[in-house]
Formats: structure tokens, sequence, C-alpha cells
């Protein structure tokens, strides 16, 4: 008997260290994300670490509940919907929790959501405009001095500042028209693509078009009567950081720079080790920009543009044919 | 009778393998650069001197950790620093790698902003290309910058992600070697600037396991290794170490 109540309070005892995770992730339910926890938990070896995945009916209060049963040093939140219930955590009483921290990744428009946040940082997941047309010029025989972008102000004004800067350090001229300016309306938006999408800029001529994924731009009012057919009635390269936007199939990018999983793990690992082992403050390190990517090249549009290209001067882009 | 002989012979298979016998000896090799290990394997192959080994290239440090960590290579090709900082010694240096018959170089250290110029290492952020494990990167570092703070180091797995980091402000340093510099310049216009150079550090080094020290006795053979795979790896000439 006494035998039994031993072994039962080693079991007792044990159950909340079996439990207990260093590094606890939430993250979106799709399958890029399950590939993505998989490698932090590969490079995060020595840290345990464990997943939640947070569906449509996931709330703050499951959350709440599963950081408290938990009790994790660190969080990963990967997408918008983790970061959004996360930051609720600052309003609690418990100090625990209220001053938890963590690295938010794969999610949409980070540098605005995590501008000046004392809780969280972050990698951006958006594909900047220094890395698109920097390794696009690479392989690009001719001159990349005009490069037009259409964008929203309100939603990714940082991001073209900084590309604008960033560019121009290289002597690329990025001309980037804020579609917001006429109003922010969808009749206003459509307006404002219309009469932007153009091959000629106040005179100057344009070498590419940098197409930035976003959804209030791009959609279905838009893509079909807009941008395929401005990319198919121009002989310039349209240059996008989604790869199926250079699918051959759809004939509308020629070139794209999509997000490397093994990059951004990366950079969340790194970030997340600031935390754990230098005690950094998640405010001043802020959100990175994406540095890793793949880089595929749509040839037929390339050959039907024909537009010279030295493919070899970038060994790890691949061909879609 | 036939089983039992199949049985003897494939149990005489397993255990000569096990104890290496039935195999080439195994060669690690990790070098931070941009070429791409898939070619330095393929370079390296065809040299005889190689060609006797089972050879594997890495791209990343964490790579080469891993594999090190299920079995051990016999012979390893690795930055300098990682024998020199690497804390259970598990492998040795023997031979030096040369440039121009240099056996060390130093790392410059660039930023992009002139306002973050020597003075200001303190407060800033250094990025380097992950070689070794990050608290010892943090210590290698300070030594190498002659004991300079400063306040956040921030490693990268690739070369090809360093210059990156500063060009989008990531970090406010970089870290970087001479010849990944060589290759970042020719494709840029932006001209950041040089903050200082650092120490002298051996360049990379050929070295074997601690712990089967008779390997040491076979590394001159590697002093024959032909220009290509040399070239392949990044250097010229190979030598005994220094005071050796």
């Amino acid at each position: 008997m006494r035998y039994f109540l031993f072994i039962m309070l080693i079991v007792l005892f044990r159950q909340p260290l079996a439990l207990a995770s260093d590094i606890l992730v939430f993250r979106s339910q799709e399958r890029e994300f399950s590939v993505i926890y998989d490698l932090l938990k590969r490079d995060l070896g020595k840290y345990s670490i464990d997943e939640i995945v947070v569906n449509s009916d996931y709330n703050y209060d499951k959350m709440r509940a599963a950081i408290l049963a938990e009790r994790p040093k660190s969080l990963i939140l990967l997408d918008n919907k983790a970061l959004h219930l996360a930051k609720q955590l600052r309003k609690e009483a418990d100090t625990y929790l209220a001053k938890m921290q963590g690295v938010a990744g794969m999610g949409l428009n980070l540098k605005k959501e995590l501008k000046d946040d004392p809780q969280f940082c972050g990698v951006a997941y958006e594909v900047p405009g220094y890395t698109l047309l920097t390794h696009f010029r690479k392989i690009y025989k001719k001159p990349l001095e005009n490069v037009l972008v259409l964008y929203r102000k309100s939603v990714f004004q940082q991001e073209i500042e900084d590309s604008r800067r960033q560019l121009s350090l290289e002597k690329i001229g990025l001309i980037a028209v804020d579609v917001e300016a006429m109003g922010s309306d969808e009749a206003s938006l459509i307006a404002a693509i219309d009469k932007g999408l153009s091959d000629e800029v106040s005179g100057k001529k344009i070498d590419a078009v940098w197409v930035i994924g976003d959804n209030g731009l791009i959609n279905s009012k838009t893509f079909g009567n807009l941008w395929l057919a401005r990319a198919r009635k121009f002989s310039i390269p349209f240059l996008c950081g989604l790869q199926q936007f250079a699918n051959p199939k759809l004939n509308f990018c020629s070139y794209a720079a999509s997000p490397r999983d093994a990059g951004i793990v990366n950079q969340m690992v790194q970030m997340t080790l600031s935390l754990l082992e230098d005690h950094a403050d998640p405010g001043e390190l802020g959100v990175d920009y994406l540095l890793g990517t793949d880089r595929v090249i749509n040839l037929k549009k390339i050959q039907d543009l024909n537009l010279p290209v030295a493919t070899q001067n970038d060994p790890e882009l691949k061909t879609l044919e | 009778m036939k089983h039992q002989k199949i049985c003897v012979l494939s149990l005489l298979l397993l255990f000569f393998s096990s104890i290496g016998l039935a195999g080439k000896q195994s060669l690690g090799v990790f070098l931070a650069s941009e070429s791409n290990p898939l070619d330095v394997e393929k370079a390296l192959k065809k040299d005889k001197i190689f060609s006797q080994f089972d050879i594997t290239v890495f791209a990343q440090y964490k790579d080469f950790e891993l594999a090190v960590a299920k079995v051990p290579f016999d012979i390893a090709i690795l930055p300098s620093i990682y024998f020199k900082t690497s804390k259970d010694k598990a492998y040795s240096p023997g031979l030096q790698f040369t440039r121009k018959g240099e056996m060390h170089f130093r790392y410059q250290v660039f930023s992009m902003d002139k306002d973050w110029d020597i003075k200001r290492l303190g407060e800033g952020s250094i990025g380097f290309v992950e070689e070794i494990d990050r608290q010892q990167a943090k210590v290698l570092v300070k030594d190498l910058l002659d004991g300079k703070e400063f306040k956040r180091i921030k490693p990268v797995p690739r070369s090809q992600d360093l210059y990156p980091m500063l060009a989008l402000g990531n970090s406010n340093y970089i870290m970087i070697s001479p010849w990944v510099w060589e290759s970042v310049k020719r494709d840029l216009v932006a001209e950041p600037n040089k903050v200082v150079t650092t120490l002298e550090i051996p360049y990379p080094q050929l070295g074997y396991l601690t712990k089967k020290g008779e390997l040491a006795k076979g590394l001159k053979d590697f002093l024959a290794i032909g220009k290509d795979a040399l070239e392949a790896l990044g250097f010229d000439g190979i030598k005994g170490l220094e005071g050796k």
C-alpha cells in the first residue's frame, strides 16, 4: 500500500512537468503552417516545444487556458488570428500572462500590426521590393531604372518608403502610386488602378512592374480586366512575391520571389533565442524583413516578351515551363 | 547448411560494416561560402585524394552539427573558429588552407548608414554567418573586435543572406569574410561604409576526429590535393599548421 501511494505521488508531481513547454506555438491549421512548425521544432531542439492549432472556433479563453496549463516561457504565433488573440494577454491582471512575450510570423502586414509593440516581435511575410528587384536584376540584361508599384498607403506605407530608400541606393527608381489618393472605396480604387497601371509615368518609361499581393488591389473585380490585361499588353515584365502569379498557364507575371520556409524559420528561431537567452526586448527587436526567398522564372512569358535574361546568374533560380 | 552459411556471411558483413572496414573513411565539409554544396561535392569526388572518402558537403552550420551528432566524420574541413571554440573539441586541426600564400584573414565590418560608425557599435546589432554555436559566437565576435562591445548578434545560416540583412535594415552592421564580400560586391551598386576590420584569424582548416588520433598521421596525404579541388573549396594552397 505504501509503495502504491509512493508511486501515485511521483506520478502526480510529474504530471505538470510533463505538460510544461518552454515554447508554445499557436498556428493556423493549413498544411504550410504544419511544415513550419516541424522546422521550428527541429531548430529549437534544445527547448521543449508544443503546438496548438487555431481553427475558426478558437477564441481567447481557449488560448488563455492553454498558456496557463503549459506555462511556456515564450510564444510563437503563426498567422494573424493567433497574433490578434495573443495581443489580448496584455490586458490581464495576472503578471505572467500580461508580460508574455513572443515572436510572430507568417502573418500579413506585421510591420504595421506590431509597430511599437512591447510584447511581440516578428518577421514580415511579404517579400520586400529590394529583394525581389535586386534578385531579378541579376538575371535581367536590360536596365532596371524605373519600376512601378501600385499600393494602398493605409496598408503598406512603411514598406514602400523603406523600399524606395533601399532601392535608391541601388540606383533603382521606385515610382510608387498610392491608389487611395482619390478615395478608398471600391470604385475609386478600381479607377486609380486603371489610371495608374501604365508603362509610362510622367514621361518616364517604366522598365518593370512590381505587383504587391494585396487583395484590396488584386481581386475578382480587378484581376482580369486590369492586371492581366495590362500584363498581356505591355512589353515589360511584371514581378511579384507570389509564386502562383508566375505560373505560365496564367500568363501574368514573368518572375516571382516567394518566402523560403527554412529562411523564415531561421529568423523566427533567432528572435526566440534572443528573447529566451539574451533577454532582449521585443519592442527593440521589432519586425525584420524576410531574408530567404525561392525564385522562379516564367520562361514562356519572358520569351513571348522577347526579354533578354541570363538565368545562370542565379544558380537557385527555378524555371517554370 | 546453405541457410547457415548465408546467416554467417550476413553477420560478418554487418560486423565489418559497423566497424568501418567494409567502407571508406568519411569526410564532412562545412564552409560558409556561396558555392552550391552539390557542386563542391562533385568537384571533390574527382580529386584523387578526396575520392578515397565518402564526402558530404554542408551549406549550413546546424546541418553539419546534426549530422555529426549522429555519426561523426573521420575527417572534417571546417572554419578555424570551429576548432578553436567547440566545447567538446571533437575535432583537432591538422592542416591549414591558404589563399595567395596567406594563412590568415580578417573579417570586415560594414554599415549602411554613416551614422552607424565604430563609436556606436555598442548600441547596434551585428549580423554574421553562423559558423559556431550562438553563445560561443558572442564571445568570439567580441574577441575579433578586440574587446569592443556590441548590443546584439544576429546570425544568418547562409552567406547569401548576410548583405541583405544590412541592406534591409535588419541589422546595423554585418561582419563579412573577404571572399564572400568579393562575391557580393559584384552585384552591388550601393556603397556601404567600411567600419573596421577585425583581428586576424586563420583560414579554414582540415582536421580529424580527436578520439581517433591515429588519423592525424594520414593527413599529410592531403598536401597533394589537386588545384581543382582546392579551387572548389575556395583556396589555392594547403600546408601544415603555423609553426608545424
